[in-house]
């Protein structure tokens, strides 16, 4: 069984893009907690006064890219918590560069519902 | 465009394909913005940073909206992107071309999207252009230039903007001193802004405040426990921090040398300092933004406009009660509450009139693209200097002001600025420049259009102007200058000669008034022959709230927007001359027709019912007792015409409500603190009709 | 500098003279309280802008504290006239709260310093003993 509640920190500067993660996973789990960062840094503060069960980061971003934030989700706050990248065509390279830094998956946009189920369940500890 | 996210409610999708449109189409405007900014200067690495992480996320967002020809096409433009900051690709103009025309076809593929026009917009030009610009760049002979940013100097708190850098380099030059001074409030003093207004009068009086952190106008003040300065001075730095220590307002006063390096406090070590180095407390801010419907904010506003419109009607009960009833406590206490109601609608009015104002620069950020492709077009070389860009106002009228401003400006790249070889020959700079000034002054928003071209040939436009027999011969030969210039904005002069041809884009100086009176606005301009030309666009604020002119006319009351009062003047009655039963008044050299509101009226059917006083017309202007009466010049393009008042009541802040009445001089209605109804007329048609009734 | 709750007398020794302006006695006793751990004493009332400047010159006080709103003549138009007439004028603003655009446009008119309702008395001695203070430095 999945667990209660997953809280899921979605990463992203584009509010589209947000709200489009936002709602897939609200269709695939249905009781899920989402809590939104418009980039590294602001991801960050939010990690620092909560626990999340998943990140859900893009990797280009102003302020803090992805890459810097997984490493200072690794490095600065220490926490395990399971990092999934999300890329794009033509970003083969940061993403080997993000798994090697500690992410722990991937999946490539255009984001399907299915994919982005399987790849989250996998993290859930079911 | 169609739901092919089959997981999504169709009500989801909806949402989000508003939201990526919004968000797109100003992904848009930015990335030309840093586009010009990067072809500009080459060199700026956070430029091309922006360019890339906005086409990044066009590219992320068109995916998942399945607009897959925009997302193919981003991604070749992002191996440009990727030599540019390899350095491996030089930014130039055909650079720049190149990354233009991505922006120009992203945007018709988004409108098509969001309109639904099934057309396809073609992408292979576009990326064999790509293609063939790559193949002859990466042509190894030129030898690549080493990949080493220039240290970019760290900011303080993000606060400190390239302005501010710059004043306090050249305060540094001129061999001041610049210090950081740090003054914690009294944790007793309130009203700090009060406080820091004192504190800055007293360390202004020793040098130059450069930056407030935060700003002390800001209503932020009063939270916060300490402010800091970045302050240029000769004095020492004693003195400083004597006139910094003022009993009640601070408790402690720290003062050092200015470093670009040091100041803000991180906890960071350095290592991590530089992600953190830009999220400092403005970040928190933008996670309390909402986005709101304007109608919406329309709705607010109506019901203040109400509730304002019922405090004066209460304000004026409770002045007849105490009228009546004298000092009875009852009614002190009745106007206590009376005044606190308009203290709150007056901040409640302001503050929903605040959410509608937007900055001008809405409009403005889309021109530099449009003068630089033009002048390259048209062979010119010109500067665009944009001052006022912040400056607000509302958004119903910047929606629409845009089109006249774009007008404006392509009169002035195609017909204003000279060709560089024809400058240089009247001694000119080779490069011309055309400025755009925006401001607010008396409750209205000024935008001013110049530039220092050739200016316009009056008397080409005069003969124009005959040939088409708009004035007479003789008129036109004294005809003023100033009254000459206005027939531009005649429609019939817009479209035949080169004078006054508009680059043939279908719109004339004509639309350009039209627009600007149907905001209730006033467009002027001045030229002076080889010394340029200039547009004034006057603005009322809002649309919702005007600044009227309130005056009686017969029994009823009516008002005029300022915006489109030129002049109040007091005249006596020996000073109109009637020809032809026409009265009409000298004013400023020329000779204006005045009108009386009753004959104006008489000829609007429907506004004769509205009206009361249209059935007794006699009405008693330059009665025996009275000599002297007011008229109201008022300015619409190249007419100039008077109102005759009986009595003036003064500048009144007007809610517009608006009244379905069929005439079309009334534009809407106002009520008074009486209660009595006060008609706003509408000039456009008010001078029309005055000039049908001649 | 003195000690903070001694009593201030001004260079002839003589208390300094105050001058108290608001529309409400109430409010009027309160700031007695300043004047009375100051050490000064009260040389008129005034409930109004147009007494508070009769008033003044008629008086020539020391102090006036001053409430920035009441009828007749606001706090801040019977500042203006108060420094037309004597530009040493020491006077200090008593507001409430929210008036900030009007307390600035006293202290640009002339006024020195302020005070803001509710009175916390020992805060204001401190404003009004400071800036009787500087002035006697200025002297």
């Amino acid at each position: 069984m999945q667990k209660q509640s997953p809280k899921i920190l979605v990463v992203d500067d584009s509010a589209t893009m947000r709200m489009f993660l936002s709602m897939t996973l609200k269709r695939v789990f249905a009781d899920i907690s989402i809590t939104e960062a418009e980039n590294g840094a602001d991801a960050i503060r939010k990690l620092q006064t909560q626990d999340v069960d998943i990140v859900l980061t893009d990797m280009m971003m102003p302020e803090m890219n992805g890459l810097q934030l997984i490493e200072n989700i690794r490095k600065l706050l220490n926490k395990d918590v399971p990092i999934i990248v999300i890329t794009t065509k033509g970003e083969e390279k940061d993403r080997e560069l993000g798994l090697s830094l500690g992410a722990n998956g991937y999946i490539t946009k255009p984001v399907s519902g299915n994919k982005l189920k399987d790849e989250v369940l996998k993290f859930l500890g079911c | 465009m169609e739901n092919n996210l089959t997981h999504l409610t169709d009500k989801e999708f909806e949402s989000l394909r508003v939201s990526f449109f919004q968000q797109s189409f100003e992904i848009l405007e930015s990335l030309s913005e840093e586009i010009l900014r990067f072809e500009n200067n080459p060199d700026d690495e956070d430029a091309l940073k922006n360019i890339q992480r906005y086409v990044h996320t066009l590219k992320g967002d068109s995916a998942s909206m399945g607009l897959s020809s925009l997302t193919e096409t981003a991604h070749r433009l992002e191996d440009i992107l990727h030599m540019l900051r390899e350095r491996s690709l030089q930014m130039d103009r055909d650079a720049a071309d190149l990354l233009l025309s991505a922006v120009d076809i992203f945007t018709q593929i988004l409108k098509n999207s969001k309109d639904e026009n099934p057309s396809v917009v073609s992408t292979k030009n576009l990326i064999e252009r790509v293609d063939s610009y790559l193949n002859a760049c990466s042509n190894p002979s030129s030898p690549q230039i080493p990949l080493n940013p220039p240290l970019l100097k760290g900011e303080i708190g993000g606060l400190l903007t390239e302005y501010h850098q710059l004043q306090i380099e050249s305060a540094l030059k001129d061999g001041l001193s610049v210090y950081e001074i740090k003054i914690t409030f009294d944790a007793q003093c309130r009203e700090r802004g009060v406080g820091a207004f004192m504190l800055n009068n007293q360390i202004a009086a020793l040098g130059e405040v450069i930056r407030w952190m935060p700003d002390i106008e800001d209503d932020g003040i009063e939270m916060t426990d300490e402010i800091r300065a970045i302050f240029s001075s000769r004095a020492d730095t004693d003195i400083i921090e004597k006139s910094c220590r003022m009993a009640g307002v601070s408790s402690e006063v720290e003062i050092k040398p200015f470093s670009f390096d040091s100041p803000h406090p991180n906890p960071l070590p350095q290592g991590e300092r530089e992600y953190f180095a830009a999220s400092p407390k403005s970040s928190p801010h933008r996670d309390t933004t909402l986005r709101v419907d304007a109608k919406r904010i329309d709705e607010i506003m109506d019901l203040v406009g109400e509730l304002i419109i019922g405090r004066s009607m209460l304000a004026q009960s409770v002045y007849e009660l105490r009228e009546r009833l004298g000092k009875e406590e009852v009614v002190s206490n009745l106007e206590n509450i009376n005044s606190l109601f308009e203290r709150s609608l007056s901040e409640l009015q302001k503050d929903v009139m605040t959410v509608r104002m937007v900055p001008i620069d809405h409009v403005l950020r889309k021109f530099p693209r449009v003068v630089r492709d033009l002048s390259i077009e048209k062979g010119k070389e010109i500067r665009l200097e944009i001052d006022g860009a912040e400056t607000e106002l509302d958004k119903g009228i910047v929606d629409v002001i845009g089109e006249p401003l774009m007008h404006i400006l392509r009169n002035s790249i195609d017909h204003g600025i000279e060709l560089p070889e024809e400058r240089a020959q009247k001694g000119k700079d080779r490069c011309g420049a055309i400025k755009i000034n925006s401001y607010h002054e008396g409750g209205q928003i000024i935008i001013e259009i110049g530039d220092d071209g050739k200016g316009i040939n009056i008397e080409k436009l005069k003969q124009k102007a005959v040939e088409m027999g708009i004035i007479k011969e003789e008129d036109a030969a004294k005809m003023p200058d100033e009254e000459a210039l206005d027939l531009i904005f005649h429609s019939g002069l817009t479209t035949a000669d080169e004078v006054t041809e508009t680059s043939g884009r279908g719109i004339g100086m004509d639309a350009v008034r039209r627009t600007v009176e149907e905001l209730k606005g006033l467009v002027q301009v001045r030229s002076m022959p080889d010394m340029g030309t200039k547009f004034i666009i006057r603005l009322p604020l809002t649309l919702a709230i005007i600044q009227g002119m309130v005056f009686k006319a017969g029994e009823e009351f009516f008002a005029i927007p300022l915006s489109s009062i030129l002049e109040i003047r007091r005249i006596f009655r020996d000073e109109i001359n009637t020809i032809n039963g026409m009265e009409s008044l000298k004013w400023r050299e020329r000779v204006i027709s005045l009108i009386r509101l009753s004959e104006v009226i008489k000829h609007d059917t429907e506004g004769n019912r509205l009206l009361r006083f249209a059935r007794n017309d006699t009405t008693a202007l330059f009665s025996p007792e009275q000599n002297k009466s007011f008229v109201l010049i008022i300015g619409l393009a190249e007419k100039r015409v008077g109102i005759l008042v009986d009595k003036l009541m003064g500048k009144r802040e007007l809610v517009i409500k608006a009244i379905d009445n069929g005439s079309n001089v009334v534009s809407g209605a106002s009520i008074l603190g009486d209660g009595s109804i006060v008609l706003v007329l509408d000039v456009l048609s008010l001078v029309k009709k005055a000039i049908a009734a001649a | 500098m003195q000690e903070a709750n001694s009593v201030l007398k001004k260079k002839d020794e003589t208390p300094y003279r105050f001058l108290l302006v608001d529309d409400s006695e109430f409010a009027r006793k309160n700031i007695a309280r300043i004047v009375f751990l100051l050490g000064g004493v009260i040389a008129g009332e005034a409930g109004t802008g147009k007494e508070a400047i009769e008033q003044y010159k008629k008086l020539r006080p020391d102090v006036v504290l001053m409430d920035i709103t009441m009828p007749e003549m606001e706090g801040v138009d019977a500042v203006g006239e108060i420094i037309k007439e004597d530009d040493k004028a020491t006077i200090i603003m008593v507001s409430s709260l929210g008036h900030k655009d009007l307390v600035k446009k006293a202290i640009g008119l002339g006024a020195k310093h302020f005070i803001t309702k509710p009175v916390q008395v020992e805060y204001a001695v401190k404003i009004v003993r400071s800036v009787l203070e500087e002035n006697g430095e200025n002297i």
